[in-house]
């Protein structure tokens, strides 16, 4: 009797006391991968990119056919959940954020404010905080709806360009996460970068371009992209990449191949006189040698200066930037020197604007090539081949 | 009086204690107790007890005296369950050739011993010799004697030793059980001949009379284990025995729970090891299935070949032992966790080939689920019962043709039967629990599709507490995981290498822990 009895109860629990458990099939339900927001007139304008449901069977599509697998939709709303809700009319299916990996956000809204319009992603249980932001000077609808080259949708695309960018140093990713930390740290300025739609053999393609600055949630301007190479250098992003310089003959040049680095950033306060010394570090192999000489000992140390230069150089032109265009600190030595005199950094909490633009910055770089390849000269055009003739005293 | 509920009654009819039935339950006829001296006497009360079964053969004959007097005896035999050969040249070739001296004693001492056969019991009662007589004996009457000799000349057809189909092996022993239970105690006494090896002999089934032979080794197994499983078959009290099966379902500690808490092999050499561990086995005659127990859940993961192969490649595959058995219990539960419920585990990758595969299909993606689960288990099932020949062709219609017809049909997505059919492949993996697999799946996929992956995980978490519960034979189930004995860890999911494992498993309870004595040191050659 007892045995029949807990099964009989646990069953009927099962089955009575079924409350809402979001059981939502997937087919009822739009994923939304991408999103775009941008100003229009008083209003917000958001694009979502939609997955395309199309049959299982993958045809083989064919290249003009690609790119073909989202749906682009635009609403003009009040704000972003408002707008989610009313985009149920045009899609015809409930949005789910829960798949966004990237927010575009038009340059125009940004110059206003974009990260307030960002909170809900972020209050939102259901949305990922490991998404990515960019920013456009374009439509945002016009990156989304750009022909992808090897993924179906152009959100998912972007993310990969995003990630794949480690391999050259040029730019660095800006997560949700990472946006908000920063917005609400003690420098409240944020790095986002900026991706535009190019025209490439009449094909259309994204790409990224540059970095916005963001102060006090307002874009206040840019670093192209050179500078933003420098701006790598600065937060300790460069993962790999290579350095190509040129000798004192314009044809000569010669190319490292980044395997290792680190930036140290020394923040020395004093009232309201910062000195900061950063140090880069630099581990590399000589990738590629355009010259005719040997890669000896001293020509080695001569790259090595020449790089050092470079990058030194790349470095205090993103500075010259930041401090003197700008006045905005999107680099970490805000945050370091809040971290060493984090009450000295208190007093001058509202001036940092100008402490940082009067900063006296010195940059050391140091490059060890470890590695000079597998060869020693390039080509041995001068040297005699070692010679094959069965028959020497032939020559 | 109180008044009791439909549902109770329902109950007590399916139980089906009724005291009618006990009333109209007819009482076994009771034989005469004693043989009378009379011959022809005789010979009619076993004409009435045995009836008239044409394999009860009477053969009489005459025992020669002294001064041309003779006996008048007789010789009943069961055709089919003796020896032939050994009844005509050792038991009536002697009798009639023979001239006896004097008349036997009241033993029939000087019959028996012109009798060159086995083993020979004086009997009076006449159900004891009517039972010996139905398990190989002949029973010799001789007139003027009310004792009865009975002849043990045992002989009919058997098996041949082979290799059991279920537990093959590709290097180890190819022997495997028979149903004949003297040659199966044989094979077993081959592998340990050692005194402590010990046969215990039930004999269970009112009408049947099965045969259940417990082993032990003595100096290993603990007594009160064994005791407390000899004290659960004397209790049976049954009509009959039909396989190991029912001695299994009648013993085991937990009648009611999914898992099975006894072991059963085919094979001698598995048994033999299990018995040196100091577990029980149970031979019933009539089976080659043999039951062990203590039996543990970590064993299903096991395989007598792991012992036999390099420990590495062996502990791998004990690894992709359990990880099948996770993918085959949860994976469709998984899978409609994160289709339904939480779209957020799907990953971003998979998400465009999974919307596209669901978009096509007309059902619910449980109800889709549901579909391709019973249908794969009615593929198993008609390819399990089938005849081989048959069960080839129905093994191309099940998976090949019926699944990428469905999909390409657009009933079922593809992802959905890529899920459920990695979900059964897992399961043969790991075949000692593959039925409580099975079950568990459905079980699971059932509560995930109503609650999610709260369900899910609330069901699985009510699955170990029942597994942590089961004990077999009074042992923990779950251990050496539950009770967490480390020494054991040697040979539970990992396999050590065998010259590491000094010590007989814990888990089970033995009087000698250690089992080895000295190892040779076999570095640098020496």
């Amino acid at each position: 009797m007892t045995i029949m009895r807990k099964p009989f109860a646990f069953l009927s629990m099962i089955f009575l006391l079924t409350a809402c458990w979001s059981n939502q099939e997937i087919d009822d339900e739009a994923l939304v991968h991408g999103v775009g927001m941008d100003k229009a007139g008083d209003q917000y304008r958001f694009n979502v990119e939609i997955v395309k449901p199309g049959s299982q069977f993958g045809q083989s599509r064919t290249v003009e056919q690609k790119g073909g697998e989202n749906i682009i939709l635009d609403i003009e709303s009040d704000s972003l959940l408002n707008g989610a809700r009313e985009l149920i009319r045009k899609a015809k299916r409930r949005l789910y954020f829960g798949h966004t990996r990237v927010w575009i956000v038009g340059e125009e809204l940004a110059k206003e404010n974009s990260l307030r319009l960002l909170d809900q992603i972020r209050r939102d249980q259901m949305n990922r905080i490991n998404s990515y932001v960019f920013i456009s000077e374009d439509d945002p609808r016009d990156i989304l709806s750009t022909p992808t080259l090897y993924e179906e949708l152009s959100a998912v695309e972007m993310v990969s360009a995003l990630e794949q960018t480690k391999f050259i140093s040029e730019y660095t990713p800006m997560t949700i996460y990472e946006l908000f930390r920063r917005a609400e740290g003690p420098i409240k300025n944020v790095y986002i970068p900026m991706i535009k739609v190019a025209e490439e053999h009449g094909q259309m393609i994204t790409e990224l371009d540059g970095t916005a600055v963001i102060k006090n949630e307002k874009m206040v301007g840019r670093l192209t992209k050179d500078e933003s190479i420098g701006l790598t250098w600065l937060l300790n992003q460069v993962k790999g990449g290579s350095i190509t310089v040129k000798l004192d003959n314009d044809e000569e040049r010669v190319a490292l191949e980044i395997s290792k680095t680190k930036t140290k950033i020394k923040p020395h306060l004093q009232g309201k006189d910062l000195d900061v010394g950063i140090d880069v570090r630099i581990e590399g192999t000589f990738a590629d040698n355009i010259t005719p000489f040997e890669p000896t000992r001293d020509f080695l140390k001569q790259i090595e200066e020449k790089i050092a230069k470079k990058i030194k150089k790349d470095i205090r032109d993103t500075l010259n930037k930041l401090q003197h265009d700008l006045k905005t600190d999107i680099t970490e030595i805000g945050i370091k020197t809040y971290r060493n005199y984090p009450k000295a950094f208190r007093k001058i909490e509202n001036e940092w604007d100008d402490v940082f633009a009067d900063a006296d910055i010195s940059i050391r770089v140091q490059i060890n090539i470890y590695h000079q390849g597998l060869i020693d000269k390039s080509i041995k055009q001068t040297d005699k081949k070692p010679t094959n003739l069965p028959f020497p005293f032939f020559k | 009086m109180k008044r009791k509920s439909n549902f109770e009654r329902l109950l007590r009819r399916m139980k089906g204690t009724n005291k009618k039935l006990e009333k109209e339950q007819a009482a076994l006829p009771q034989p005469e107790s004693a043989f009378s001296t009379d011959l022809k006497e005789n010979e009619k009360q076993l004409k009435k007890i045995l009836g008239t079964s044409q394999d009860v053969t009477y053969t009489k004959f005459k025992i020669k005296l002294e001064k041309s007097n003779h006996l008048l005896a007789m010789l009943v035999c069961i055709d089919g369950i003796i020896d032939e050969g050994a009844k005509r040249n050792n038991v009536l070739k002697p009798l009639v050739a023979k001239t006896f001296e004097k008349k036997p004693d009241d033993n029939l001492e000087q019959i028996q011993m012109s009798l060159s056969t086995k083993k020979i019991i004086t009997e009076t009662n006449i159900s004891k010799a009517i039972d010996l007589l139905l398990k190989s004996h002949a029973l010799l009457l001789v007139d003027g004697y009310h004792t009865a000799l009975l002849i043990h000349i045992e002989g009919f057809e058997t098996r041949s030793i082979e290799e059991p189909e279920a537990e093959k092996v590709v290097s180890g022993s190819r022997e495997g059980f028979i149903e004949s239970i003297n040659v199966n105690l044989s094979l077993l006494r081959r592998r340990i001949p050692h005194p402590s090896l010990r046969f215990e002999t039930f004999e269970i089934g009112e009408f049947t009379k099965t045969k259940v032979v417990l082993c032990y080794v003595k100096d290993i197994a603990k007594q009160d284990v064994v005791e407390r499983l000899k004290s659960r078959l004397r209790q049976i009290k049954i009509d009959e025995i039909e396989s190991s099966g029912d001695i299994e379902q009648l013993i085991e500690d937990h009648p009611f729970s999914i898992f099975s808490t006894i072991g059963n092999t085919e094979r001698p050499d598995n048994a033999a090891a299990l018995m040196m561990e100091g577990r029980i086995i149970i031979l019933v005659d009539g089976n080659p299935v043999s039951l062990y127990a203590p039996y543990f859940f970590a064993e299903s993961f096991k395989n007598i070949e792991d012992y036999s192969s390099r420990p590495y490649y062996s502990s791998f595959t004990r690894i992709i032992r359990i990880f099948a058995f996770i993918i085959t219990i949860i994976l469709p539960s998984m899978y409609i966790a994160a289709l339904n419920f939480n779209k957020a585990l799907i990953p971003s990758s998979m998400i465009v080939p999974i919307i596209q595969a669901r978009e096509t299909v007309p059902f619910p993606l449980a109800m889709e689920v549901l579909l391709i689960i019973l249908m794969f288990e009615v593929v198993r099932e008609a390819g399990v019962r089938l005849p081989q020949q048959i069960g080839t062709a129905v093994s191309i219609v099940g998976p090949l043709i019926l699944g990428d017809v469905s999909v390409s049909a657009g009933i079922v997505g593809a992802p959905t039967v890529v899920i459920v059919s990695l979900s059964y492949i897992a399961v043969f993996v790991i075949t000692p629990i593959a039925d409580a697999c099975a079950l568990i799946r459905v079980g699971l996929f059932i509560v995930t599709s109503i609650f999610g992956s709260y369900g899910l995980f609330v069901a699985l978490l009510g699955l170990l507490t029942h597994m942590v519960s089961l004990t077999s034979l009074g042992v923990p189930y779950m251990s050496p995981i539950a009770p967490f004995y480390f020494r054991d860890w040697k040979d539970t999911i990992v396999r050590f290498p065998t010259r590491s494992v000094n010590h007989r498993p814990k888990s089970v309870p033995n009087k000698r822990p250690l089992k080895v004595k000295s190892l040779p040191n076999t570095g640098d050659g020496k």
